[in-house]
Parts: structure tokens; sequence; C-alpha cells
């Protein structure tokens, strides 16, 4: 037997039910998103450590952080040789 | 990160969005190999060098820095220069 609450037409018996699977899909949905953004995003992630040695080379002009308090796109120092 | 004390000035490696996290000893590694890699194409006094010269011994702890220099005299070091 299916567990009560798992259908729609169930979950109008048990509406107490509803707050738990919005918070519970909140909380999933942005564990997956978060794991996923670290995973493909992260500067110091590489998926080919052969191909790609320094992934965090990508990241000369671009922002990694949520937030940043300056307005304008960053600029690595670092000069070309 | 710019500081003069008696005509002299003192200065510390710049923020580099590239690093953009606490944990700086990415940015220590990637100046050391920068710096390397830049004497051999351009020789050590060309100004680009210098620059990394500076950051790395500024970010990197002096141990990191004279174990890798026994490295690459010895021939194994693993970083691709």
């Amino acid at each position: 037997m299916v567990m009560p609450g798992m259908s729609i037409e169930s979950l109008k018996k048990h509406k107490s039910l509803i707050p738990l699977f919005f918070c519970l899909g909140i909380g999933m949905s942005g564990a997956a998103f978060y794991l996923t953004r670290l995973a493909m995003k992260n500067p110091e992630v590489t998926w080919h450590p052969k191909k790609n040695q320094e992934p965090w080379e990508a990241y000369k002009e671009k922002t990694y952080k949520f937030y940043s308090t300056s307005t304008e796109p960053p600029v690595s120092p670092a000069p070309k040789y | 990160m710019v500081l003069e004390v008696d005509g002299v000035k003192l200065e510390t490696a710049p923020w580099d969005p590239r690093f953009p996290n606490t944990n700086q000893t990415k940015y220590c590694y990637q100046s050391f190999l920068d710096y390397q890699r830049c004497k051999k194409i351009r020789g050590e006094d060309f100004d680009a060098c210098q620059y990394y010269k500076r950051v790395s011994n500024s970010i990197c702890p002096n141990a990191w820095i004279d174990k890798w220099n026994t490295q690459i005299e010895e021939n194994r070091f693993p970083g691709n220069i």
C-alpha cells in the first residue's frame, strides 16, 4: 500500500502534510542547485585535470561570489608575459 | 595594502578575482608557477616576472618556496613550467 499523502488526491485529506512537502522541496532544490554550482562553477574545480590544470584562470575578469560590493567587473592585476 | 615607512614603500600582493575566497593557497602556487614560466620565457629581469616574484614571495610560506626550488633544481617539480 502506498503511504497516504503521496498523491494529490490523498494529500487533500491530509492538508497538514503540505507545509512539510513545501519546505522539503525548497531544501532539496536549494541543496541540488548549490552542489551543481559548486561542481560546475567553482574556480577550484576542474573536470579535466589533464587538459585544464588551472581552472581559476577563467575567472580573471569574472566574479564567482553570489554578492559583490563593487559594481564594475573585477580585473586581475596579474600582468601578461 | 601599501604602507610608507620612512620613505620605504611596503606593499603586499593585491586582491585577485581568480582567488576570491579566504584560502589563498592557489594564489601562491599560481604566482610561483607564473614566475617560473615567465623566467623561462622572458628572463628574470622582465617587469612581469618581478611582479610574480614579489607576489609569490608575499603569499607563499618560505618553506614551500624552498621546497619547490629544491624540487626544480633536482628536476622533480610536479608543476608544468
